[in-house]
C-alpha cells in the first residue's frame, strides 16, 4: 500500500480521537463514581437503577411510617400500663370494702379514692400521641373519653367519642401490599356487655354500692373488678403484639434496604481499583500514542537534502 | 530531418516536459492538503520517430500527451455512499444526546425521583392525616413533580423547533450543492468537449457530491463528457437541463402543510395529502412530490424526529395517566367531588397537568380520609390508596373500586413507573444502537477514506523525488542544448575558416 503523509495523519488523528474517547469515558466514571451516567451508557442497567432508587425511597417511606407507629404503640403501653394501675387500685379498693370489718366512713373515704383513680384512668385512655388520641378510632383529635355525670355531679358513666361505626383502627401500610392495625378502637376498653352495660355502668355500680354501705353488693362486683382488669390487660397484651409486628417489620425492612442498596451500589457504582487500573492503561496507550505520532510525523525527505 | 536543429529541438522538448512535470509537482504540493484534491500525473510519451533511410527510426524527443488526476472512481463513490451513512447515525445521536439530558436519568433531580417523592408525601399523609402541613407537603411535591414535566415537555418542543430548523437549514444546503453542481457541469462540459480533461474541476466536483450525500443520499450517474446527474428516491433532482428544488416541511397549518427551503422562502403543500413534519418534498415547477430520504443527516433528523415525538406523546400519556388515576381516587369515582389535578386533553397533558387552582389555595381540600362527607381526622386510607398507585398495575381501561378505594389490575397493566421507566430505556436502546451503528460506520469511512488517500494523496516524499528527477532532467537537456550549440560553432565559426 502506498502510504501519504495526510494518509498517516488522518490515521494518526482517528485513533488518537478513539483513545481520547476511551480516556474521557473513564474520566467521567472516575470522576462521578457512577459505572453509567446516561441511559445510552447501559439502558438496561439504568432501568434497573431507576427500579431500585424507587424501592429504595418506597422502602425508607415504610421505615418512617413504622417508626411512627411504633411510637404510637408505645404511648399506647404506658397508657394501658397507667389504667392497670388504676384498676388495680380499684379492685383492691373494692375488696377491701367488701370487708364487713369497714366502716360506712372508710366506704365513703374508698368511693373518693375510687372516683379520683376512674378520673385518672380516663385521662390515661385519652393519652395523645403528638396531639393524636390514640384510643379515638379515626377522630384522632377529639378526647375520646368522657366521664358523664348527673346534673348533682355525680358519676354515672363514661361516654366514648371516638369512631363508634365502621372500622375505627388506624391501618398501616408497612411494606408493598402489607398493612398493619393499628389498635386505635377505645370502645374495647370500655368492655361493653350488652345495652347499657360497660366499665362506666360497673363503677356507677360500685360507686352506688359504697354510697349505700352494702358490702354484699360489693362483694358480687368483684368478680367483674377482675374481668374489667383482665379487659385491660388483654388490651394491652394485644397492642404489645402489634408492637412485635410492627419491629419484627421494621428489622426486615432495614435488611432489605441494606440489600436494595447492595444492589444499586453493585449496579451503579464503580469499583474504584479496577477503573483506575483501566484508566491508567488506557492513558498510557494516549501518550504513547501521542508522543510517537508526533515524532513519526515530523520526519520527512526535506530533512535530509 | 534529422541534423543539429532537430536535435536542438528534441533539447528542447525535454525542457518543456521537465518543465511540465516540475509544474505539476509543484500543483501537487501546494494542493497537498487541499481537501477532496487527488495528486496529479504528467503522462510522457515518446513522440513520433523519423524513419532514416539506412538507419531505421530516429527517436524525436518527449511528447506530453496528458496531465491526469490519479483516482478509483469505486473506491471515491463508496466513500461518499458510507459517509452518508455515518452522517445518519451521527445526526441521530446528536438530537438523541439533547434528548437524553432532558431526562436527565439516572439522578438525584430527575422525575423518577420526583415522582418518588409525591408517593412519599402521599404516604406521609396517609400516616399523618390530622396534619396540615402533610397535606401542605403533598401540594408542594406534586407542584415540583408537575413543574418538571412541564420543563421537560417544553424543552422536548424546543428540541423539536431546533431539529427542524435544522433541517431547512438542509434543505437550503442540499439545494445550493446542486445550484453548484449544475454550474461546475456547463464548465466541465466546456472542457469536455475539446477532448481535455479537467482535473481539478473533477475532484470538485467529487467534493460537492459528497457534501450532498452527507445531507441525504443520491444516486448518481455520469455522462461521457463527465458531468453529473442527480436523483433522489429516483425522482430527479439535477438532469442536464434542469434542476428542482427540496423542501421539508416545517409545520401543519388549517389551510395544509407548509413547505420550508431554509431560505426564507415558505408556501403551502399544494396536493391534498398532510404530510407531517419533518417530510422532504421535491419540486420542479408546478409538481410536488414526496420523496423518502434513504440516508444522510436529513434522514439522521427524521429518525430523531421520530423518537423524540413518541416520546412527547408517551410523557403526554404519562401525565394524563397519573392526573387521572389520583383525581380518580380523590375523587372516589365521582367527577362532582374536588379534583386534585387539572388535565387537559391526552395530547396535552404534559403542558397542562397541574394542582388544581382550589387545591392551591387551600391544601386543606385534599382528601385523605375514606368518607369525603363526614370527615375524621384520623383517617388516611385514601392518602394511602393514592399512594398505593405507585405499585398498581393500570390496566387501559381504569376500572376503579370505590368500596376497596383501588383500581382493578391485572398483569397486562403496567405501574406508573414502569411506564416512565420504559420510556427512559426505550429511548436509551435507541441512542445506543445509533452510537454503536455510528462507530461501526465510522471504522468502515476510515478504512475507506485511508484507501481513497492511499491511492489519490499527495506524498510529499515522492513529490521532493520528482521534483529532484525534473530538476536533473531540465539540467541535463540543457546540456544538450549546450551541446548542440557548441558543435553548430564548430561547424559554422571554425569549419573551413
Amino acid at each position: 500500500m502506498r502510504v501519504t503523509n495526510s494518509l498517516m495523519s488522518q490515521n494518526f488523528l482517528r485513533n488518537l480521537s478513539k483513545t481520547t474517547n476511551k480516556v474521557y469515558k473513564y474520566q467521567e466514571q472516575l470522576s462521578t463514581l457512577k459505572e453509567v451516567n446516561r441511559p445510552s451508557d447501559d439502558p438496561l442497567t439504568v432501568s434497573r437503577i431507576l427500579d431500585l432508587d424507587n424501592s429504595i425511597a418506597q422502602n425508607a417511606e415504610y421505615k418512617k411510617t413504622m417508626e411512627d407507629a411504633i411510637d404510637w404503640t408505645n404511648v399506647q403501653d404506658s397508657a394501658l400500663a397507667q389504667a392497670t394501675d388504676s384498676m388495680s387500685r380499684i379492685k383492691q379498693l373494692i375488696q377491701q370494702s367488701a370487708n364487713g370489718t369497714y366502716s360506712a366512713s372508710d366506704r365513703l373515704a374508698a368511693k373518693s379514692e375510687i372516683e379520683s383513680e376512674i378520673a385518672t384512668m380516663v385521662d390515661s385512655f385519652n393519652e395523645n400521641f403528638g396531639g393524636r388520641y390514640v384510643f379515638a378510632g379515626k377522630e384522632t383529635t377529639t378526647p375520646p373519653f368522657e366521664i358523664d355525670r348527673d346534673e348533682a355531679g355525680e358519676f354515672i358513666g363514661i361516654l366514648y367519642n371516638g369512631t363508634t361505626e365502621g372500622e375505627a383502627n388506624l391501618s398501616r401500610e408497612v411494606a408493598r401490599g402489607i398493612a398493619i392495625d393499628l389498635k386505635t378502637d377505645g370502645r374495647q376498653l370500655l368492655n361493653a356487655q350488652g345495652e347499657e352495660d360497660d366499665l362506666g355502668t360497673f363503677f356507677k355500680e360500685v360507686l352506688t354500692a359504697l354510697e349505700n354501705d352494702d358490702p354484699g353488693a360489693l362483694s358480687d362486683l368483684l368478680g367483674r373488678a377482675d374481668q374489667e382488669l383482665d379487659n385491660i390487660v388483654g388490651m394491652r397484651t394485644e397492642i404489645g403484639a402489634i408492637y412485635n409486628r410492627f419491629t419484627a417489620s421494621k428489622d426486615r425492612n432495614e435488611s432489605e434496604a441494606l440489600n436494595l442498596k447492595s444492589m444499586r451500589s453493585n449496579k451503579q457504582d464503580v469499583d474504584l481499583a479496577e477503573k483506575f487500573m483501566e484508566y491508567q492503561m488506557e492513558a498510557t496507550a494516549y501518550q504513547a500514542s501521542l508522543s510517537m505520532g508526533t515524532r513519526i510525523l515530523q520526519t520527512n525527505i526535506l530533512d535530509y537534502l | 530531418m534529422t541534423g543539429l536543429f532537430g536535435t536542438l529541438n528534441t533539447g528542447t522538448k525535454g525542457l518543456h516536459a521537465a518543465q511540465h512535470g516540475l509544474q505539476t509537482t509543484s500543483h501537487n504540493v501546494s494542493n497537498a492538503n487541499t481537501e477532496g484534491y487527488s495528486r496529479q500525473r504528467v503522462t510522457m510519451e515518446a513522440d513520433l520517430p523519423m524513419t532514416v533511410p539506412g538507419v531505421g527510426q530516429l527517436g524525436t524527443g518527449v511528447l506530453i500527451s496528458s496531465v491526469n488526476r490519479v483516482t478509483d472512481n469505486y473506491l471515491v463513490n463508496q466513500v461518499q455512499k458510507e459517509q452518508s451513512v455515518l452522517t445518519t447515525y451521527e445526526k441521530k445521536s446528536e438530537v438523541l444526546g439533547q434528548l437524553e439530558a432532558i431526562y436527565n436519568e439516572p439522578s438525584e433531580t430527575g422525575l423518577n425521583t420526583q415522582l418518588g417523592k409525591v408517593f412519599a408525601s402521599w404516604t406521609n399523609l396517609g400516616s399523618n392525616p390530622e396534619m396540615a402541613t402533610a397535606k401542605t407537603m403533598v401540594m408542594q411535591q406534586t407542584q415540583s413533580f408537575t413543574d418538571t414535566v412541564h420543563h421537560m415537555a417544553t424543552q422536548m418542543d424546543e428540541l423539536r423547533d431546533e431539529t427542524v430548523f435544522g433541517m431547512e437549514k438542509q434543505a437550503l444546503d442540499f439545494n445550493s450543492t446542486i445550484e453548484q453542481l449544475d454550474s461546475l457541469n456547463q464548465q466541465i462540459f466546456n472542457v469536455s468537449v475539446k477532448g481535455q480533461t479537467p482535473n481539478d474541476l473533477l475532484d470538485q466536483r467529487d467534493r460537492l457530491l459528497g457534501q450532498l450525500n452527507e445531507v441525504a443520499g443520491v444516486e448518481k450517474t455520469f455522462d461521457k463528457f463527465n458531468r453529473v446527474f442527480v436523483k433522489l428516491d429516483e425522482q430527479d433532482v439535477l438532469t442536464k437541463n434542469s434542476r428542482t428544488e427540496l423542501s421539508v416541511v416545517v409545520g401543519n397549518e388549517e389551510g395544509g402543510s407548509v413547505l420550508s427551503y431554509g431560505d426564507g422562502t415558505k408556501e403551502l403543500y399544494p396536493n391534498a395529502s398532510e404530510p407531517k413534519v419533518g417530510t422532504f418534498v421535491l419540486k420542479s415547477g408546478e409538481d410536488y412530490k414526496v420523496v423518502d430520504i434513504p440516508s444522510g443527516a436529513a434522514k439522521g433528523a427524521q429518525e430523531a424526529l421520530d423518537t423524540l415525538h413518541t416520546k412527547k406523546e408517551q410523557l403526554n400519556e404519562f401525565a394524563y395517566n397519573f392526573a387521572k388515576a389520583v383525581n380518580t381516587i380523590h375523587q372516589a369515582g365521582d367527577e362532582n367531588n374536588q379534583p386534585f389535578f387539572t388535565v387537559g386533553d391526552v395530547e396535552n397533558a404534559a403542558h397542562t397537568i397541574s394542582v388544581d387552582q382550589a387545591i392551591q389555595d387551600n391544601p386543606g381540600l385534599i382528601a385523605a380520609g375514606k368518607d369525603l362527607e363526614n370527615i375524621s381526622t384520623g383517617d388516611g386510607s385514601r392518602a394511602q390508596a393514592i399512594s398505593r398507585l405507585q405499585n398498581t398495575k393500570l390496566t387501559a381501561e381504569f376500572e376503579y373500586n370505590e368500596n376497596e378505594m383501588k383500581f382493578n389490575s391485572d398483569s397486562t397493566g403496567v405501574t406508573l413507573f414502569d411506564q416512565y421507566n420504559d420510556m427512559v430505556t426505550d429511548m436509551g436502546i435507541i441512542k445506543q444502537q445509533s452510537d454503536n451503528m455510528a462507530a461501526m460506520q465510522e471504522d468502515l469511512v476510515g478504512l475507506l477514506n485511508q484507501r481513497k488517500e492511499s491511492v489519490s494523496g499527495v506524498d510529499m516524499n515522492e513529490e521532493v523525488v520528482d521534483m529532484i528527477r525534473f530538476q536533473s532532467s531540465f539540467q541535463a537537456n540543457s546540456r544538450v542544448i549546450s551541446a548542440v550549440s557548441e558543435m553548430l560553432d564548430t561547424l559554422i565559426n571554425r569549419t573551413g575558416v
